[in-house]
């Protein structure tokens, strides 16, 4: 039989993330087809509530490590901890969601571990000559997609966002497992000071938001997202930006979309001022309905949108808010 | 403070998606008509430095080091005007940037970081703009066993240790690390500086060095963690647009609502 399949989860707050559940729906699809187990993993400082909910997504086991000097999640302690999870678990491939936490832990872990590790991929399948697990993942600004074999065990891939589709909780069954780790705070190579906290603009979260205005280069400065702002007030939705206005400190990176920001999929997305790079497109490709405001008629963002409105953003935006203003009073 | 940064060459990620041909027989991607520059985030990784050296400008030297199986100087000559001090080159037939494997590639730096010897810190960039992998960084402080610190915003050197600010989902922290030691440096560092023409021409004069993987003893490369096996171009994005006239925007604005309306959106 093949080693089992590890997924490790992230949680905030007490909650599960919800991309940490799509990598949980990965594991199920690889374990489905190489007929294996399934196990979920979460570590930290107080993780038997997340631990819980875990136990209503139908994995075989529920694995939990918490501990106090897990509290901050000190990369060095965290990967200690998976790695040692790893050694009791012994599974064949560790699968977690691309988060800023998963960026640091999974070729970190890999390079402890001397096993193959690919990032943000976007699928996984199993092949019956080989007998393991072919990863695909965009490469070449999404231009291209690549298929990995990974070596070693156990194998760590973390998936992009939107990648698989969260599976709906069930009922609960089975209860979580405590894992013992060892851990000492000499572990940790580096002392964390401080913590420092930015409010995202208000509104909501980007990645929950049924509805994003998003703006690029073409908004000119910041004074053209106190525009955008209005709009996606009026839409009751969240602003969203392509990676230069963030670059440029127009507004905050928390509301970069893109390979290397969030990936999201609402049900509105308007792209105001963005030329509609291929970085760009990948992480707003999957929205229900995609509106581009630009005033070069031949901006690639058209090929990719059900709507164009070719013109300034100057005075489209401002006519738009007043529309949606009407028809949401 | 000796800062090492490591620096990919790449086909230019901005090229049109045309420019990505993939020859099936090979399994490579051939880049057309595209030039090679430096990876984005290791110019972040560079900006980082020059930060660093602004502060200090005695104390502070910079190299820029990079593997490949040849490395143009006119590629790296923008590091070198943009402020390193040197570029150091190590180039040989296996070691193609387009298909050799993280781990390998952090071997053959590693080695050339020891032979470097005395480098305080060694910064890359947070991901290839081709591969994509994001695991150079964390590969070479594993092989030189020094602490590593990733999605740097901000380093400040702080008596003998460096002072990081980390990108965070909520915000950032701040870290504090003995020297030497390895960071991975994000976006957030800013865009690398524009040189001036000036510093171009001084540029040239520059050291820059070149030698094998045999001089720096790097002469077995490692296996890779993964073993690619196919390359495909990605299932078309196209939706078709239906165009609505901007030239009177109340009235567009109005159209617009109205058709989103029309798809279930209100
Ligand atoms: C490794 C890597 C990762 C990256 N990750 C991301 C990422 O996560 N997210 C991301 O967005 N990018 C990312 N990029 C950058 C990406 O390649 C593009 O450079 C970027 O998306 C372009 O942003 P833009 O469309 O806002 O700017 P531009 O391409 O400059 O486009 C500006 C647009 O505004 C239009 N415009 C100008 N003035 C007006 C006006 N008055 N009214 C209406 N329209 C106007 C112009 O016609 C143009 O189409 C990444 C790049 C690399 C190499």
């Amino acid at each position: 039989m093949v080693s089992p399949i590890l997924v490790l989860a992230e949680s905030s707050g007490g909650k599960v993330l919800a991309l940490s559940l799509e990598a949980l729906a990965m594991g199920r699809k690889a374990a489905r087809e190489s007929g294996t187990s399934l196990a979920v993993l979460v570590c930290g400082k107080g993780v038997l509530t997340a631990a819980n909910e875990l136990l209503c997504y139908g994995a075989d086991k529920v694995l939990a490590v918490d501990n106090d000097l897990l509290a901050d999640l000190h990369p060095d302690l965290l990967c200690a901890a998976v790695s040692q999870a790893c050694d009791i678990i012994k599974p064949g491939a560790l699968f977690m969601a691309e988060t800023l936490a998963a960026l640091d832990l999974a070729p970190r872990l890999a390079a402890r571990l001397k096993t193959g590790c690919a990032s943000d991929c976007v699928d996984v399948s199993f092949s019956r000559d080989t007998g393991g697990f072919i990863f695909t993942k965009p490469v070449y600004s999404g231009n291209v997609m690549a298929q990995f074999a990974l070596a070693g065990e156990p194998v760590v891939a973390t998936f992009r966002a939107r990648a698989a589709e969260a599976p709906e909780p069930g009922a609960m069954s089975g209860r979580v497992e405590n894992l013992d780790v060892s851990l000492v705070p000499s572990l940790a190579r580096y002392e964390v000071v401080e913590k420092v906290s930015i409010d995202a603009t208000g509104g909501p979260r980007l990645e929950s938001a049924d509805k994003i205005v998003s703006g690029g280069r073409g908004m000119g400065g910041p004074e053209g997202f106190a525009v955008l702002a209005e709009l996606a007030k009026a839409l009751g939705g969240a602003v969203g930006a392509s990676r230069p206005p963030c670059d440029l400190g127009w507004i905050s990176p928390v509301h970069q979309v893109g390979i290397t920001g969030a990936i999201v999929a609402p049900s509105l997305y308007i792209a105001t001022g963005i030329s509609g790079s291929t970085q760009h497109v990948a992480g707003m490709a999957g929205a229900r309905v995609i509106v581009a405001i630009n005033n070069n008629q031949d901006a690639n963002i058209f090929k990719i949108a059900d709507f164009g409105i070719v013109g300034d953003w100057e005075k489209i935006v401002p006519a738009l808010t007043r529309a949606a203003a009407e028809i949401a009073g | 403070m000796h800062i090492v940064v490591c620096m990919k060459q790449v086909p230019d990620p901005e090229s049109p998606p045309e420019s990505f041909a993939i020859d099936q027989e090979t399994l490579r991607v051939e880049p057309r008509g595209i030039p090679p520059v430096m990876s984005l985030f290791d110019e972040n990784a560079l900006e980082a430095a020059l930060k660093m050296k602004d502060a200090d400008k005695d104390g502070t030297r910079i190299t820029v080091l990079s593997a490949g199986k040849r490395v143009p100087d006119a590629v790296m000559l923008k590091s070198l005007a943009a402020g390193a001090d040197a570029l150091a080159k190590i180039e040989g037939p296996d070691l193609d940037h387009m298909a050799l494997n993280a781990r390998g590639t952090a071997h053959v730096l590693a080695r050339a970081i020891e032979k470097i010897g005395d480098a305080d810190l060694i910064l890359a960039g947070r991901q290839a703009a081709d591969s994509n992998a994001g695991q150079v960084g964390a590969e070479i402080a594993a092989a030189l066993d020094f602490p590593l610190i990733t999605m740097a915003r901000k380093i400040t050197p702080d008596s003998g240790s460096i002072l990081v600010e980390r990108v965070l989902a909520d915000g950032y922290e701040v870290v504090k690390a003995p020297l030497p030691c390895v960071v991975v440096v994000s976006n957030e560092v800013g865009e690398l500086r524009y040189p001036a023409m000036k510093e171009r021409r001084e540029a040239k004069k520059k050291p820059v060095s070149s030698t094998g993987p045999g001089d720096v003893g790097a002469e077995r490369i490692p296996e890779a963690g993964a073993g690619l096996k196919g390359l495909e171009y990605p299932a078309a994005r196209e939706r078709r647009c239906e165009m609505i006239p901007g030239d009177d925007p109340a009235r567009a604005a109005k159209t617009l609502m109205k058709k989103l309306k029309e798809s279930g959106l209100f």
